[in-house]
């Protein structure tokens, strides 16, 4: 009884295995279809020899994939009566050099010289397991012509539609790691490479100063998008803020926080919710007042709401001979003009 | 006088670049229109997003994107009273060869270490062959529909230069004005090297002039082995939020601490299908040190990753942001053929605040379920529901919906 109980615990765990390993895509399936053009390589098969007249294919015309006719030349006996191509290759893979000749402006004609036949050089996947044998873009960039055209920024020389070929470009363009921090400094850098596939509306969905375009709404269907303002932002936005008050000030402007704030009646503006400070928080001098510090510490949460004219109120107790004193930290020093400058005059009126 | 002189020149000696350049590179490139409509329900607000472009000589994109609103007390739009703001309008003139090109109407400026700036005006580029590029922009800052201080008018300048195959140098300088004063000047150098396939490395570093001061600097380094199976990268970032204030704001003169974060991350591709990445960071803010980090998972369900399963668990503790947060999220391919798909894109979080009160709520979760619909021919349809609970609302629900269109054909050959 325990045998039959430990080979039957032994199978569902090598059948467990076995779909784990299928899932996580460590065992592959043989039937995939992937073309064997491998083997055919290995046989000495010359690529023109099934793929006829591709030599001479200019940018436009009928793609050179080989017919049943074609196969049956060698393979005399097949063995199912149904059209090869049914079988032997991934039609995705098809589909995708389809999608190469609509998107990309290339021609085998000025590729290749007539009857070198050395098609491997650019399709080295050919000679592995894999059919799909469209061209890594560091080999295209390996030719002296291609180089100037990267420099430049020239993707339309041979990218018809570049945003439209849908392509992640992972082989020359980097969007690895995090790269929702990094975005900034790539673009910063190379902004015209950017400009190659993005438009403006994905710069403007965060950096749009005057309404609210969140990624992450705009975008709803696409869940696995790392965006600066993901899923329920809306109940963490004030823990964030408090983390890192600068992020939000490098998209928003200070007064982005009371503007709305004010709009839904959350603000020390809405009588029924009072005074948004703690007690002590300001007072005369000797007296509580947290809020010296509190501002040192973070000026930009004072400013969120007390920014622009605000401002005066900070200056009714904080002016020369006022019950605030000196609101300068040690060894403060502007290169601003205190008879000229906006923060200054507010206080030193005549430049005193 | 001489400088307008030089200014004209300058220009005229642009415009003649981009009509000297040869006409047949463009010959085949085709020309596309293209137009979205997204749309939500409480809060009600929309986008109409409208996308042109033209391959012929020269190359021509233009875009506008519109924001409207109506009777949604966020947006101060009380009753049935509604409002649009263009959020972008603008035309780009590119010449094929890539030597110049020139970007005009409303748009996010992004070049350089200096801060990214959304305005009304014009941006021009030139690539000399030796790799060196200059820019030059210039306008009126767009302002946003609030009270506080407006811009007169902003310009700037950037050079870069290409290293080799591998890098990029560049310096930057802006400079802002309102009410007739200085109100930022930022100087700022940005570069990015790829010293070898298994490193690379990207900062920028900026300084605020008016009030001298570091505004920002961030820096990482990353390094990953060949078959691309791990990546490890470090990171820090240091940020002065007064320096982003207008410089004429009072607050600028009380100085603040920044806030500092430096940390690293770790990316694994465990099997085939199955990516994880763990990340955790030291953060200073407040005069207070505290970190933050996540653990990711991603489980793709074919080999292209049409489908995927997402799991996440985050945890922040820096001053007075205390919280955990579980992630779930999918993307299930219910139907796929050469010419259209549909998806079903279920979602879900949840986050625990360390500070728990029956006022706040001790849980907020969040739902979302979209489905789409995408064809060859260049529809795509979109609609989802959602549902959440936060500090403000027990339980608040929407919709949101999106349809968009692009159309492509070929002119004369």
């Amino acid at each position: 009884m325990r045998k039959i109980v430990a080979l039957t615990a032994l199978m569902l765990l090598a059948g467990s295995a076995g779909a784990c390993a299928k899932m996580l895509g460590l065992e592959r399936d043989k039937e995939d279809g992937a073309f064997e053009h491998r083997a055919h390589v290995l046989e000495g098969i010359n690529c023109n020899e099934c793929h006829v007249g591709i030599q001479q294919a200019g940018e436009t015309g009928p793609m050179h994939f080989p017919t049943t006719a074609d196969c049956v030349e060698c393979h005399e006996d097949p063995h199912d009566p149904d059209t090869c191509a049914n079988c032997h290759g991934r039609a995705r893979n098809r589909h995708a050099a389809e999608m190469a000749r609509k998107h990309l402006r290339f021609s085998h004609a000025t590729h290749v010289e007539e009857g070198a036949g050395d098609c491997v050089r650019c399709h080295v996947n050919v000679t592995t397991d894999s059919d799909y044998v469209r061209v890594k873009h560091p080999t295209c960039l390996s030719c002296h012509t291609h180089k100037g055209q990267w420099d430049t920024r020239d993707c339309g020389g041979c990218h018809v539609d570049l945003p439209g070929e849908m392509t992640r470009p992972d082989s020359h363009v980097v969007h690895d790691g995090n790269f929702l921090r990094e975005h900034g400094v790539q673009a910063n850098a190379q902004g015209d490479l950017c400009t190659s596939c993005h438009t403006q509306r994905q710069c403007a969905a965060c950096h749009g100063i005057t309404v609210p375009t969140i990624p992450s709404r705009l975008d709803f269907d696409a869940p696995m998008r790392d965006t600066m303002h993901r899923a329920n932002f809306m109940s963490v936005h004030d823990q964030q803020a408090a983390a890192d008050p600068a992020a939000c000030i490098v998209c928003h402007s200070e007064l982005f926080c009371v503007d709305c704030h004010t709009r839904l009646g959350i603000s020390g503006q809405n009588p029924s919710r009072g005074n948004p400070h703690p007690p002590g928080w300001s007072g005369p001098p000797g007296s509580g007042n947290a809020h010296g510090e509190a501002a040192r510490l973070d000026p930009l949460s004072c400013a969120s709401c007390h920014g622009g004219a605000g401002e005066i109120l900070c200056v009714s107790c904080h002016q020369v001979g006022g019950p605030g004193g000196n609101p300068h930290p040690p060894g403060f020093n502007s290169r601003l003009s205190k008879a000229n400058d906006l923060p200054c005059r507010l206080c030193h009126v005549g430049g005193l | 006088m001489q400088r307008a002189r030089r200014w004209a020149l300058g220009l005229a000696a642009t415009i003649a670049l981009l009509l000297l350049a040869p006409l047949s590179q463009a010959a085949a490139q085709p020309h596309s229109v293209g137009a979205e409509l997204w749309g939500q329900l409480d809060p009600n607000v929309g986008l109409i997003i409208v996308e042109g472009s033209t391959r012929k000589y020269p190359y021509v994109d233009a875009e506008a994107l519109i924001w409207g609103g109506a009777g949604s007390p966020q947006y101060g739009l009380r009753g049935n009273e509604a409002t649009f703001e263009a959020l972008v309008v603008s035309v780009k003139v590119r010449d094929p060869r890539g030597i110049s090109d020139a970007r005009l109407g409303r748009f996010i400026l992004g070049t350089g270490a200096v801060r990214a700036q959304h305005i009304d005006g014009g941006h021009l580029t030139l690539r000399a062959p030796s790799k060196t590029h200059f820019e030059v922009f210039g306008g009126v800052p767009v302002d946003g529909n609030i009270e506080g201080r407006k811009y007169d008018w902003i310009a700037g300048a950037r050079v870069s230069q290409g290293l080799g195959k591998i890098g990029m140098l560049g310096g930057s300088y802006y400079n802002r004005y309102n009410a007739g004063q200085r109100s930022d000047e930022e100087v700022g150098v940005d570069f990015s090297l790829r010293a070898a396939s298994w490193l690379d490395m990207a900062a920028k570093f900026s300084w605020e002039i008016v009030n001298p001061g570091l505004a920002e600097v961030l820096a990482t380094i990353s390094s990953q082995t060949n078959n691309r199976k791990f990546r490890g990268e470090l990171f820090a970032s240091k940020r002065n939020p007064t320096r982003f204030l207008q410089q004429t704001s009072l607050f600028t003169v009380l100085g603040d601490l920044g806030t500092l974060k430096t940390g690293a991350n770790l990316f694994w591709r465990a099997a085939p299908r199955l990516d994880l990445t763990v990340e955790g960071a030291g953060q200073q803010a407040a005069d207070q040190w505290g970190w933050t980090g996540y653990l990711r998972g991603v489980l793709r369900t074919d080999d292209e990753g049409k489908g995927s399963v997402l799991g996440e668990l985050r945890r922040q503790q820096v001053a007075a942001s205390r919280w955990t947060g579980i992630r779930l999220a999918s993307v299930i391919q219910l139907f796929e053929d050469v010419h259209q798909n549909v998806g079903l894109m279920p979602e879900f979080e949840i986050v625990i605040p360390d500070d728990r009160n029956s006022l706040t709520g001790k849980a907020w979760p969040w739902g979302r379920l979209a489905l789409r619909y995408q064809h060859e021919k260049g529809w795509s349809f979109a609609a989802a529901a959602e549902a959440s609970a936060n500090q403000t609302q027990r339980l608040d629900v929407r919709g949101l919906a999106r349809v968009s269109y692009q159309r492509k054909w070929h002119g004369k050959q």
